[in-house]
């Protein structure tokens, strides 16, 4: 029998899920659509994987929920409208508390929406496309082995009989747009005929297949009128600069604006055929072909993606020259709305951010519902009588719970809308902060807000539950003798689970209290750490030609104090490019035994790199750009204690640049050590350094200037290097700014966070700012009499607050430690970061208490100076 | 009387594609296969209910399989009313179109 194998080894639905399933359609017909379900599900595990897959049975179920529930409700419609009747009142008649409840479920809801909508947006980039489940970019693990430089998208076409189309995107260094003297920056691309054909972008105006001839560009509409002016543009010429090289191209086409969930950025796309007739770029192509072209594909129906790539893999290896090993050369499709989340293979941290945004907004949700349960167990009291007459005169228990639960669904849904209507409010504001394009159209595509309104009716009864079962069993003759309170009648303790409830809602709130001091600690840190090098005042220019005579002409000004050039950025771009296979390989020959191999990283720079930086030397000597140094270099103190001991000073090194395909190795001697900074990120150690000096050929020009008059200065600099590099827009600016843009996502969490824990907390004392006021109400008798026996109002207050204090501590106690574990984990993101320290701890425990204290003190002394005789004079 | 609708149509048509193993996995396939789109298969698990209310299709539970974790599945198959319903919609349509010229983008743009 094969069968017990066969379901062992495959995977199986969520049990959970299933068990939901069977528990709420509780008919035998659920049998077998649960088996049709896990045919499904098997099926979108072999294909997507079986995290989608889990995922896509959990949204079977809320999108079952609704139906569901509503058909639960309106069973029983005469009684259903007595409990709409009753609930009316009882909400009426408890105006704070209602307006608490319902207030924080909008608060929670709203907050929670907006996130599931955010990320719900942000992973589907590029689905609008017609059968985006068929496009695919082409992604190459190891793009630098030759074979790869000519153009990868006719082979496809010709050689795969699964392409539709294969297309190919080529990245233009972001040319510069020329017309009538006026020069205008473009994010301008080089695309393939059937470029539009794959990709939905519609067309405003357009000849016939515009992108076929040489010299053809199509401009996106916005771009159209910042050239053109408004008006048709069709026909018009324009000129277009790259890298020095220029041409006349003719618009043939406008598109409409880019919609903003796509991960292309272009704003003209040029003809292809227009690279190939620019020889320069074209040379430049070729040997960069893998880093400046993406290749799309689109499959025919029904293929299958796996056969594909081992096609594809297959051509580039019979493409590929013989005596390079083909090992590390299988491709990858990469399905084109996985693009925008998923970058590169590696890069993981979007998504793992989309992860955290989305489980902070459910915690912020449990808050809430956790407010519900403790409000409608802490209000019992007052419905004691309607439950006792109603179970007297012959309710059974499964009517009072769908009642109570349907009264919770109820305020969740009246929640809901208000959210809503509140998010329809926010989402501009929201769109903006966040640079994204979220319109409510979003919410009825795909039967999303099916999913959402199952949600919420998770919500509804996550709230309704207990406090229904719990109001259900009070015992009426009890109730009606006016003794159900006391409590361990019914074996329940509703206020123990009410205080541990609080604890729980206020755990949380330590916890993110604590995660946010700690990356707002280590924002302000890694941006004021000393990096070893001096970057204040520092400005950072591109200049790609005549540097030399730039730096010349710069260092004349008298606000300049010094300026020097190198090959590349001394942030070496940020995080990007900064991995293993960015780094040179350096290879150290030793005066006995075998050559040691180091990966180092490498800037190319002239004698007064060292001075501008202040970065101090421990051995040997600085370059001189009178001498001939293109045997020369400086090492960083990490790579010298790599080299081992003994002076390094005048060894032999052999260097391999990166960039080379083959296997070219320099001759270099050492002549200095410097002491080791930061030249990559502070999540980074600080890695193997080498610096070399050459006359010529630099791209980055960096100014040490005067702190006054820094916009006169900064304006100085672009003339003087715009009159060297003329025809181009070039970024320039201060090198401290640049740097500090590298942590922009922690900014931007520490920012979220410090949003979200703020609600957090506020939600929280909702909940017990009404827990305060029940319990005050309960005892103000005791009160009363405490103070007629002579109770200090000080006194009594405390007395009150005491519990309070007690249950934050225990949350504190419980929450520390949650968030020693996340702070810990965050910061092994970070080779630097700062220490965890015990008073950011205590000083979110400090925070709590207070929020505590404020939230249930005016409740408290307002029943504390309460004139006894008020209360006692009824007996 | 009333037509069937699209929806209705094209799955009556996918089980009269499917003669004995017509249940709404295999449904759904032939839908995505005869379409090109996905179709979900909450939509069919209605549209086959009411189909079976009106008559149009008949179910029944075939033995457990495997393959499902030991459940039965729904199978369906097309009664007399089915065929009458389809064949209506098929001479409807071929006489609507039959007089109808080839048509062509430009002269509507």
């Amino acid at each position: 029998m094969t069968a017990p194998a066969h379901s062992s080894s495959s995977p199986h639905p969520p049990r959970l899920a299933e068990r939901i399933f069977s528990r709420l359609f509780p008919d035998s017909e659920i049998f077998t659509t649960l088996g049709d379900l896990e045919e499904i599900f098997r099926n979108v595990a072999v294909e997507k994987g079986l995290r989608k897959a889990r995922l896509w049975y959990w949204r079977q179920l809320f999108k079952a929920l609704p139906h569901r529930l509503i058909g639960f409700l309106f069973i029983d419609m005469p009684m259903f409208a007595l409990s709409l009747k009753i609930m009316g009142r009882s909400l009426r008649k408890n105006k704070v508390f209602s307006f608490l409840n319902i207030f924080a479920l909008t608060l929670g809801l709203t907050c929670f929406l907006l996130i599931f909508f955010y990320t719900r947006y942000e992973s589907t980039y590029d689905s609008f496309h017609n059968d985006y489940q068929r496009i695919y970019r082409i992604r190459l693990p190891d793009p630098r082995k030759p074979g790869f430089s000519a153009p990868l998208a006719p082979a496809l076409e010709s050689g795969i009989p699964e392409t539709e189309y294969a297309v190919q995107l080529c990245h233009a260094f972001d040319p510069v747009v020329k017309i009538e003297n006026q020069l205008y920056k473009s994010r301008g691309r080089f695309a393939d005929e059937n470029f539009l054909k794959v990709f939905h972008f519609p067309f405003r105006h357009s000849i016939d297949s515009p992108l076929a001839e040489p010299y053809a560009v199509v401009l996106t509409e916005s771009s159209a009128a910042r050239f053109f002016g408004p008006g048709d543009s069709i026909g018009k010429t324009l000129s277009f600069i790259i890298r020095g090289e220029s041409c006349e191209l003719t618009v043939t086409g406008v598109l409409a604006d880019l919609p903003r969930n796509t991960h292309f950025d272009f704003d003209l796309l040029i003809s292809f055929p227009t690279a190939e007739a620019l020889p320069e770029f074209r040379a430049l192509r070729e040997a960069l072909s893998y880093r400046l072209t993406a290749t799309y594909i689109k499959l025919h129906k029904n293929t299958s993606v796996r056969d594909c790539e081992e096609k594809i893999s297959g051509l580039l290896k019979s493409r590929s020259s013989g005596d390079i090993s083909t090992a590390g050369i299988d491709c990858d499709l990469q399905p084109v709305t996985d693009i925008h989340l998923r970058p590169d293979n590696k890069d993981n941290s979007a998504v793992r951010s989309l992860t955290l945004y989305l489980s902070l907004g459910i915690i912020i949700l449990i808050i809430a519902c956790i407010n519900y349960v403790n409000l409608a167990t802490a209000r019992s009291s007052i419905r004691m009588r309607e439950i006792g007459i109603r179970k007297t005169i012959g309710a059974q228990r499964r009517q009072l719970v769908r009642q109570f639960m349907g009264e919770a669904l109820i305020i969740t849904g009246i929640s809901f809308v208000l959210s809503l209507t509140l998010i329809l409010f926010i989402l501009p504001v929201f769109n903006r902060l966040l640079n994204i394009d979220i319109g409510l159209n979003l919410f009825l595509e795909n039967s999303l807000w099916l999913e959402t309104l199952g949600l919420v009716m998770i919500v509804g009864m996550a709230s309704g539950a207990y406090p229904a079962v719990f109001l259900s069993l009070f015992k009426p003759v009890r109730i009606l003798k006016g003794m159900a309170l006391v409590s361990g009648t019914t074996g329940f303790r509703p206020s123990r689970l009410r205080s541990i409830l609080v604890v729980i809602q206020f755990a949380v709130s330590v916890v993110l209290i604590c995660v946010m001091l700690f990356i707002h600690q280590q924002v302000r840190y890694i941006k004021t750490m000393d990096t070893g090098f001096d970057r204040s005042n520092i400005i950072e220019a591109w200049a790609p030609r005549n540097s030399a005579v730039v730096k010349k002409r710069l260092l004349q000004s008298a606000k300049i104090m010094g300026v020097t050039a190198a090959s590349n950025s001394i942030s070496l771009s940020g995080r990007k490019n900064s991995g293993e296979e960015f780094m040179d390989i350096v290879t150290y020959v030793t005066d006995s035994g075998s050559p040691m191999d180091f990966r180092a990283h490498h800037i190319q720079c002239d004698g007064a790199f060292l001075d501008v930086f202040r970065i101090p030397l421990i051995d040997g000597r600085n370059f001189s750009d009178n001498l001939d140094e293109s045997r020369s270099a400086i090492i960083n103190e990490t790579l010298a204690r790599l080299l081992g001991p003994g002076s390094p000073i005048n060894k032999r090194i052999q260097v391999k640049n990166w960039t080379e395909e083959e296997d070219e190795r320099k001759d270099l001697f050492i002549v200095g050590i410097i002491k080791d900074f930061h030249h990559q990120p502070l999540t980074q150690t600080i890695k193997p350094l080498i610096l070399t000096h050459t006359g010529e050929n630099f791209m980055t020009l960096y100014a040490k200037v005067q702190g006054e008059d820094m916009a006169g200065t900064l304006a100085f600099i672009r003339e003087t290097v715009l009159e060297f590099n003329p025809d181009r827009i070039l970024p320039i600016g201060l090198l401290d700014e640049r740097i500090n843009e590298v942590y922009r996502p922690e900014e931007n969490q520490s920012v979220l966070l410090l949003v979200f824990s703020t609600l957090a907390v506020f939600i929280a004392c909702f909940g017990l700012f009404g827990l305060a006021a029940f319990t005050a109400e309960r005892k103000t008798k005791e009160i009363g009499i405490r103070k007629v026996l002579g109770a200090q109002n000080g006194r009594l207050f405390l007395m009150l607050s005491r519990d309070f204090g007690r249950l934050c501590a225990l949350a504190n106690m419980i929450g520390w430690p949650i968030g020693y574990y996340f702070v810990s984990r965050w910061m092994a993101n970070f080779a630097y970061h700062v220490p965890v320290l015990l008073w950011t701890f205590l000083l979110a425990g400090i925070l709590v208490l207070a929020a505590m204290l404020v939230s249930s003190g005016t409740q408290i002394i307002r029943v504390a100076r309460i004139n006894p005789a008020d209360i006692l004079r009824h007996e | 009387m009333k037509f069937l609708s699209r929806t209705e149509e094209l799955i009556l048509l996918a089980i009269l594609k499917l003669p004995d193993k017509a249940y709404v996995v295999s449904i759904q396939e032939e839908l995505n296969k005869m379409t090109g789109e996905t179709w979900a298969i909450g939509a069919l698990f209605v549209a086959l209910d009411r189909m079976s209310r009106k008559g149009y299709v008949r179910s029944w539970l075939s033995e457990p399989t495997p393959e499902r974790g030991g459940r039965r599945k729904r199978l369906y198959k097309l009664l007399p009313a089915a065929i009458d319903a389809l064949n209506e919609v098929r001479k409807l349509k071929t006489s609507i179109w039959k007089n109808i010229p080839a048509l062509s983008r430009e002269k509507f743009s």
